[in-house]
């Protein structure tokens, strides 16, 4: 794709004044915090992209690349040595303040902190983040628009509604022109990034921030082999009815070695997904043969799904608490890790780094947890949705970009954070101070000090929202788990498709999707733990069309027969 | 005695605290600097002048001048109101925008009434509306008289020591948050719980009390029983206090038992409180919490526990609509006002003072 031709009208509410209101209005401009100095971008109008120039990022030797494509490398073997991936520190002195997610506990203060303090050595600058939880993303965010101090750096995760209007109002810069075509090579870790992933984050051809890139696919479902085995289960059955038979054996058997177990604590969109792939209910958005734009749920398969999922839920599969549990992400992820739910569906990053799998085993004697490859409903193929390439983005504040120098240094500090496997850049952000955070050991591989405080200083810190090209960075401590990871994610990599609408700026999407997503967690949970009838699903999608799910249609509908 | 150029004793209050006895010094600062000379000044929207009226009292300007020392505690307390309370209120006006934070109050569009006209016609609002008109209604029936009844109890027992410990027992469960409270009621009244577990012995499965839309309301009628009831005590406490032990030894002396001296001695004298905290109840009608729900809609759906708060919550701050939500809370609100002025009257053609 060589450019994106979207254009969807932005339809900004109509114009009604009252007097009186705007009389109080005047009287408050003084309260406002004003996006003085920016302009807000005209989105209406769809422009032609030219989309930066694409360079693969060096090679390691010793990753295991697969011939599936989509799969990224895997990487065992420790590296042999790192190298520079960018000659001097991105910043001239100064500082720079970003505003970003905090996915743990909350780091130390220079100069306790060592990591801090080499990442402000390395950077040439202060670096001054504002932390934040992601429960409570849409709120900061908002307050911190309203205060009109936008930090350089911003973690803009653009499908939620806050963030997409702050785009929409123009509190983040324009990057297309400095990045488009080879402008971009002035920041070669940036030249990494897969073209997939610039078209699919731009926004009717303007390019708001660095898309910090997904793999085709994220979250892969993991099972007890133990348990399995304890049920009298060498495999995973063929078909859904035999997957359906070993899920309620194994939750049947209530405890095992005198430990109580779940088939699956929580009743999430994780759990909802892989149940889709099975009954092959595919995309999201999907164009049915008439050439209409249609949604999964409302398609025939999607039925099968909530009534596979009823029948789990009632052969007592699911833990009774499920549907709160939903809401409460690490709760769940923690039964799993204590050895009492036999099912969990979770992405590298919890298997791996935060180490789900070594926890599992560590803490439950005989626990033998991997992934597992669900049976298509009839024994045929699976059908996967695959990422849309990008998982939120590190956008630019307009007005620090004002000035084309500071503009140059802040592309500086994100194409420091992008640096390849293999850098010693790549090496800092993602492993840490060695010494502080890890130690090299006689085979040059890593060894983790386990300190907890140094660790999260570092996590705490390093989550700007742009990373490098995805990659699986195996810690020596779980190697034993990578030949059946490799293999299961190759499979359903393998099968996953992409969705006909990515990269198709819709904008009622982002107005809607809060209560879009209301509606459908409230049905879903609603049928799948027997509160709602199947019945009820008619309801359901009447609900969901008029919370906005018609709109966002018609805005898909336009745009694909458009192009 | 000067007399000011123009009558105002039309418009002065009527003697207030500030009162004009005693003849302290004469009205303001004449423009010739003496205090006899009549002021000349009349500007004021009101024609109100400094110095003294035609009946001879000192104007407002001139006493709260006198007293300005007093005036000058009510500063502070004037200001925090004035700027966290009042100045506050003027951001109702982003209900009448297609509000963005970025470019606030003063580069939001106007809409006029569009939000509230979305807000009416949203079968969402609705269902939120009459979810908190039930809850409402279910906790001023329930909730509202339990700490009076407590108190009563409490009241009657006559070791002092076990009625510390009980009520020390009771207001514990105020100083919890909801998340705590609510992870608790789970462990406890949840399907994997033991509650859950005693049914399941008796051959009754799949009991699980926190997730039943059907009983929702009374779950969250309850909870606020539990954990309110012991705090809500204090007040009604301190008003038994209040009352004097003569009425009791009177109405004992005139052979009434203690359900009688409740009835006709405690009651009574508790009226005047719970008709303020009624009003003030009241007023709050469409307030019904929010972290309570919100907590728990995953479990029942939003049919069962979307309230307005929750619906400001999910349109505002997960959806980005800041004008509808403020809409909707503007809407609650009105209400508010509307109800408590109207409580206020209900309560003085009852008898009572009232609240204001």
């Amino acid at each position: 794709m060589s450019q994106a031709r979207i254009n969807v009208p932005l339809t900004r509410r109509g114009f009604l004044t009252v007097a009186g209101a705007t009389t109080a209005g005047v009287a408050l401009a003084s309260c406002s915090s004003g996006g003085s100095g920016g302009q807000r971008p005209d989105l209406s109008e769809s422009v032609e992209l030219e989309l930066p120039t694409y360079v693969a990022p060096p090679e390691i030797p010793g990753g295991l690349v697969s011939e599936v494509e989509g799969m990224p490398a895997i990487y065992t073997q420790p590296i042999a040595e790192y190298t520079d991936s960018v000659d001097s520190p991105p910043l001239s002195g100064g500082e720079v303040s970003t505003f970003q997610v905090l996915w743990g506990a909350p780091p130390q203060d220079v100069p306790a902190n060592e990591y801090w303090v080499s990442l402000n050595e390395r950077l040439g600058g202060e670096f001054k983040p504002t932390l934040v939880a992601f429960d409570t993303y849409n709120e900061k965010m908002a307050t911190t628009i309203a205060s009109g101090e936008i930090p350089d750096l911003s973690f803009v995760q653009d499908t939620n509604a806050v963030a997409a209007q702050a785009i929409n109002d123009g509190v983040f810069a324009d990057l297309s022109e400095v990045l488009a075509g080879d402008g971009i090579l002035q920041w070669p870790n940036l030249a990494n990034v897969a073209t997939n992933a610039w078209s699919a984050s731009a926004k009717n051809g303007h390019l708001f921030g660095v898309p910090n890139e997904d793999p085709y696919l994220t979250n892969f479902p993991a099972i007890r082999y133990d348990l399995m085995a304890a049920a009298g289960y060498d495999a995973i059955p063929g078909d859904a009815d035999g997957y359906l038979q070993m899920m309620s054996d194994i939750a049947a058997l209530g405890s095992v070695n005198g430990k109580q177990h779940w088939g699956i604590a929580a009743f999430d969109g994780k759990a909802q997904s892989y149940v889709e792939w099975m009954f092959r209910a595919g995309t999201t958005w999907q164009v049915d043969d008439a050439g209409k734009v249609v949604n999964i749920i409302e398609t025939d398969a999607y039925a099968d799904v909530l009534t596979f999922h009823n029948s789990l839920w009632n052969a007592g599969v699911y833990h009774p608490d499920a549907l709160a549990l939903a809401t409460q992400g690490n709760q769940a992820a923690e039964l799993f890790t204590n050895g009492q739910v036999a099912l969990t569906v979770d992405s590298f990053n919890g298997f791996f780094g935060a180490g789900i799998f070594r926890d599992t085993v560590d803490i439950t004697p005989g626990a033998a947890p991997g992934l597992f490859v669900p049976p298509a409903f009839d024994g045929g193929d699976l059908l996967i949705q695959r990422n849309d390439g990008y998982w939120g983005m590190v956008a630019i504040s307009a007005k620090a970009a004002q000035d084309p120098e500071r503009l140059t240094e802040l592309l500086n500090v994100i194409n420091y954070w992008r640096a390849p496997d293999g850098s010693t850049e790549a090496l800092f952000i993602h492993t840490g101070v060695e010494g502080y955070n890890y130690e090299f050991g006689p085979d040059n591989e890593i060894v983790s000090l386990d300190d907890e405080t140094a660790n999260a200083d570092r996590a705490a810190l390093q989550w700007l929202g742009a990373f490098k090209s995805p990659s699986f960075n195996i810690p020596a401590n779980a190697l034993e788990f990578v030949d059946n990871f490799r293999e299961c994610v190759e499979v359903l990599t393998a099968a996953t498709v992409p969705s006909p609408v990515v990269g198709i700026y819709n904008e009622a999407a982002v107005e809607n999707g809060a209560r879009m997503s209301e509606v459908d967690t409230d049905y879903r949970g609603g049928i799948a733990s027997g509160r709602m009838d199947l019945s009820a699903i008619e309801e359901y999608r009447e609900a969901w069309r008029a919370a906005g799910g018609d709109a966002v249609r018609d805005a898909y509908q336009a745009a694909l027969d458009e192009a | 005695m000067s007399i000011s150029a123009r009558t105002t004793s039309a418009t002065d209050p009527p003697g207030g605290a500030t009162g004009a006895a005693g003849p302290g010094r004469a009205g303001g600062r004449g423009t010739d600097g003496s205090p006899e000379a009549p002021s000349k000044r009349t500007g004021g929207p009101s024609g109100r002048t400094r110095g003294r009226d035609a009946r001879g009292r000192a104007s407002v300007w001139t006493r709260m001048k006198r007293e300005r020392a007093t005036y000058l505690f009510i500063v502070p307390g004037l200001l925090f109101f004035l700027l966290f309370a009042y100045l506050p209120l003027a951001g109702n006006v982003v209900a009448f925008q297609d509000y963005s934070p970025y470019w606030g109050i003063g580069g939001s569009e106007w809409v006029g009434l569009q939000n509230f006209a979305a807000m009416f016609n949203d079968p969402q609002f609705l269902r939120a509306l009459t979810n908190t008109l039930v809850i409402s209604f279910l906790q001023i029936v329930f909730a509202f008289p339990a700490p009076i009844l407590l108190a009563l109890l409490l009241n009657s027992l006559i070791s002092e020591r076990i009625k510390r410990v009980v009520q020390s027992i009771v207001y514990l469960p105020h100083f919890i948050s909801w998340v705590i409270v609510i992870a608790i009621w789970q462990q406890v009244l949840g399907g994997a719980g033991p509650v859950a577990e005693l049914f399941a012995t008796i051959g009754i499965d799949g009991v699980n009390i926190m997730s039943d839309p059907e009983t929702f309301k009374a779950l969250v009628v309850s909870q606020v029983v539990w954990k309110d009831i012991g705090w809500g005590t204090i007040i009604f406490f301190a008003a038994i206090t209040a009352i004097p032990n003569e009425l009791y030894e009177a109405a004992a002396v005139d052979g009434a038992g203690s359900m009688r001296r409740t009835w006709h001695v405690t009651l009574p004298g508790l009226v005047p409180v719970i008709t303020l905290l009624l009003i003030l109840t009241i007023g709050n009608v469409l307030t019904v919490g929010f972290e309570q729900l919100l907590l728990q809609q995953p479990a029942v759906g939003s049919a069962a526990a979307e309230v307005l708060d929750t619906f400001v919550y999910y349109r505002g701050i997960a959806g980005g609509d800041w004008g509808l939500s403020t809409a909707a809370g503007l809407f609650k609100g009105v209400i508010g006002t509307i109800l408590v002025i109207a409580a206020n009257k209900f309560a003085k053609r009852l008898g009572t003072e009232g609240l204001f």
